[in-house]
C-alpha cells in the first residue's frame, strides 16, 4: 500500500504546474551563467588569482567545467529551498485547499501511512530536483569548457586535482539533498497545520532566511545562538571542497540534519494523527 | 436484523460548543436511513466522525460491529461516502480521480470497471475531462461514483442534493432508490429537507443542537403528524369565507402566501376541502401538501 500511496503522491506532485517552476527557472538560468562565464571567465579568474599569481605559477585549464559548476553550486544552492518549499508547502495544505482531505482520509488507510507517503514523495521530489540541478550545472559546463583541476578561492586558495573532483561533487550534491530533505520536512510540518499553502511556503522561507542571517552576523550573541540553528549545518557541503575534508564535522552535520528531519516528521505525525478535518 | 452502523453516546465538542451530544444511532442492513436536522444541528460533524475525519471526544462508533478508531480504519473498506460537497483533484480527469481514489481502497480497477461506474452516474462521455471543467451537479455525480467504485455495503451521503437543480435532485433521489432496491445497499442519508427523506427513507432520526429529537419509522412518524396544504384557487377571499362559515377552519388556521391559501390546520382531509370549494363555485387549480422540517419540529416538540 505504501508504494501505491507514494506513487499517487508523486503523480499529484508532477501533475501540478508549480512543480516545474524550479526546473524551468534553473533550466533557463544555469545555461545563461555557463555562457556568461565561458566568455568572460578568464578575466574573472585573473582577478581572483591576482593575489596568488606572484607566488605560484598557474598552468593548465583552470577555467574548466568543474570551476563553473562550483560557482553555480555556490551561487544557486541558497535559492533551491524556495523551489523545494513551493512543492513541499503544498503537500498537506493543498489537500485542505482543494477539500480533498475528505476523499483521502475517509479511505481505510491510517493517517500515519499518509504522512509517511507524503514525506517520502517530498524527498523524492527533492532528490529529482537536486539531480536536475547537478546535471544542469556539470554536464553543459564540462561539455563547453572541458575538465581539469578545480581551483577554489574563497577565503583561501585550494586546488583540487582532477581525479578527486568528481566524487567531491557527488558527495556535495548528496549533502545538499539531505539539507533539502530538511526543508521538505519543515515545509510539510507547517503545511500540515493549515489549509492554504502560502503560509507554509512563506513561513519556511522566513525561518531559513532569518536563520541564515543569524548564522552570518559577527556578533557574540548571534554566534552563541548559531550552533543551535539547523541552517548552520546546511552549508557544510562547502567542506567537501576543502583540501582535507573534516569528516567528523561532516558526519556531525549530517546527524544534526537527519535529527531535525526526524523531529519535524515526528511532530507532523503526532499532530496530524488526530487532527480534526473540518475543511 | 444485522446492525450495520451504530453509535453509542457519541459526543464531540469544539471548545465550549457541544456539536454532537451523546448521540445514539442504529442503522440496520438494507435501511435507507434519513439523518435529519436543520443547518448547524451536528449532522456533518456526526458524518465526519462516522468516516474518520474527526474523532469523538466521547462515545464509540461501530461499523459492521467493528469499532472505528484512530488505529482501526480498515473497516472503512466497506463504506463509501460523500462528506459535504465532493471535491476532487481539479487538475486530473474524472477517470484518473476515480482510479486514484479506488487505489486508496487497495483495489486496482480495470478501465472497464471505471467506465461502467461513470456510465452508471451518466458521466461516461466526460471520462477524460478534467474535473475543473465539471459543473456542481457533475461533481456530485462523480462523488457518488467514487463512493460506489469499491462496491461498499454502506453508503453515507451527506446532503447529496445540495446545490442541485430540481432535475438533478430527482436524479440523485432515483439513484438512491435504485441503490437500495436493486443493489441492496444500506444508505445513510443526511438532509435538512424532510420531503427528501420522506421520499426515499424507511427509517429516520431527527437531531437538533447535536441531540436526538425523534427516531423511528418514517411512515409512522409522518402519518401521525399534521399536514399543511397549499391551495391555488380562483377566489381567495371566497374560499376563506366558505371555509370559515362552515367552521372548517378558524382565523389562526390559515395564511395567504404568494397569492395562495395555506391551510395550517383543518378538521377535514384536503380532498374534502377541495370538494366543498368546488361545489361552491371555486376553481381549485391545485392543492398539495407541504411539510417543512421546521414545522414538523414545532409539532413534535410542542
Amino acid at each position: 500500500m505504501i508504494i501505491s500511496l507514494i506513487s499517487i503522491e508523486l503523480y499529484k506532485i508532477f501533475k501540478k504546474w508549480r512543480t516545474y517552476i524550479g526546473f524551468i527557472a534553473f533550466g533557463l538560468f544555469i545555461p545563461l551563467i555557463i555562457y556568461g562565464i565561458s566568455i568572460s571567465g578568464n578575466f574573472y579568474l585573473r582577478n581572483l588569482s591576482r593575489s596568488i599569481g606572484e607566488d605560484f605559477l598557474i598552468v593548465g585549464n583552470l577555467l574548466n567545467g568543474w570551476f563553473v559548476a562550483f560557482i553555480i553550486f555556490q551561487l544557486v544552492i541558497v535559492h533551491v529551498p524556495f523551489f523545494i518549499t513551493l512543492v513541499a508547502g503544498d503537500l498537506f495544505a493543498g489537500e485542505g485547499t482543494a477539500g480533498t482531505y475528505r476523499m483521502l482520509l475517509t479511505r481505510p488507510i491510517s493517517r500515519e501511512l499518509i504522512v509517511i507517503s507524503k514525506f517520502i514523495a517530498g524527498f523524492i521530489y527533492a532528490f529529482i530536483f537536486i539531480l536536475f540541478f547537478a546535471l544542469m550545472s556539470t554536464i553543459p559546463s564540462l561539455l563547453t569548457l572541458g575538465s581539469g583541476d578545480l581551483l577554489i578561492i574563497i577565503d583561501k586558495f585550494v586546488l583540487i586535482p582532477q581525479k578527486d573532483v568528481f566524487w567531491r561533487f557527488v558527495l556535495a550534491y548528496l549533502f545538499a539533498f539531505i539539507s533539502m530533505c530538511l526543508v521538505v520536512s519543515l515545509a510539510s510540518l507547517f503545511s500540515s497545520f493549515v489549509n492554504n499553502a502560502i503560509g507554509p511556503i512563506v513561513g519556511t522561507m522566513a525561518v531559513i532566511v532569518i536563520f541564515l542571517i543569524i548564522n552570518q552576523l559577527p556578533f557574540e550573541i548571534f554566534e552563541k545562538i548559531s550552533p543551535y540553528l539547523f541552517t548552520k549545518y546546511m552549508t557544510v557541503w562547502l567542506d567537501f571542497f576543502e583540501f582535507h575534508i573534516d569528516w567528523q564535522k561532516v558526519f556531525e552535520s549530517i546527524l544534526i540534519l537527519i535529527g531535525h528531519i526526524i523531529l519535524f516528521f515526528g511532530i507532523t505525525l503526532f499532530t496530524f494523527r488526530k487532527k480534526d478535518i473540518l475543511t | 436484523m444485522e446492525i450495520v452502523l451504530q453509535t453509542k453516546n457519541l459526543t464531540k465538542r469544539f471548545k465550549k460548543l457541544v456539536a454532537v451530544d451523546t448521540l445514539d444511532i442504529v442503522v440496520y442492513k438494507g435501511d435507507v436511513f434519513g439523518f435529519l436536522g436543520p443547518n448547524g444541528s451536528g449532522k456533518s460533524t456526526t458524518i465526519r466522525m462516522l468516516t474518520g475525519l474527526i474523532y469523538p471526544d466521547n462515545g464509540d462508533i461501530f461499523l459492521f460491529n467493528e469499532k472505528l478508531s484512530v488505529t482501526n480504519k480498515k473497516i472503512l473498506r466497506r463504506v463509501g461516502a460523500i462528506v459535504e460537497s465532493p471535491d476532487f483533484y481539479l487538475y486530473l480527469t474524472a477517470y484518473k480521480n476515480l482510479e486514484i481514489l479506488a487505489r486508496l481502497y487497495g483495489i486496482n480497477p480495470t478501465k472497464k470497471q471505471i467506465m461502467e461506474i461513470l456510465d452508471f452516474v451518466g458521466l461516461a462521455s466526460r471520462w477524460n475531462s478534467k474535473v475543473k471543467t465539471f459543473s456542481h451537479g457533475m461533481k456530485q455525480r462523480l462523488g457518488i461514483a467514487q463512493a460506489l467504485l469499491h462496491n461498499p455495503d454502506l453508503i453515507i451521503l451527506d446532503e447529496p442534493t445540495t446545490g442541485l437543480d430540481p432535475y438533478g435532485m430527482k436524479e440523485i433521489r432515483d439513484l438512491i432508490i435504485q441503490l437500495s432496491k436493486e443493489k441492496g445497499k444500506t444508505i445513510f442519508l443526511s438532509s435538512h429537507l424532510l420531503y427528501e427523506i420522506e421520499q426515499v427513507a424507511n427509517r429516520m432520526i431527527i437531531i437538533n443542537n447535536g441531540k436526538k429529537v425523534i427516531e423511528g419509522n418514517v411512515k409512522d412518524l409522518l402519518d401521525h403528524s399534521k399536514s399543511i396544504y397549499i391551495f391555488n384557487v380562483s377566489d381567495l377571499d371566497g374560499s376563506i369565507r366558505i371555509l370559515l362559515q362552515r367552521d372548517l377552519i378558524m382565523n389562526r388556521d390559515f395564511q395567504i402566501e404568494d397569492g395562495k391559501l395555506k391551510i395550517i390546520s383543518t378538521k377535514m382531509p384536503a380532498y374534502e376541502l377541495n370538494k366543498i370549494l368546488v361545489t361552491n363555485g371555486i376553481y381549485v387549480y391545485s392543492f398539495k401538501p407541504q411539510r417543512t422540517l421546521e414545522e414538523f419540529f414545532l409539532e413534535i416538540t410542542q
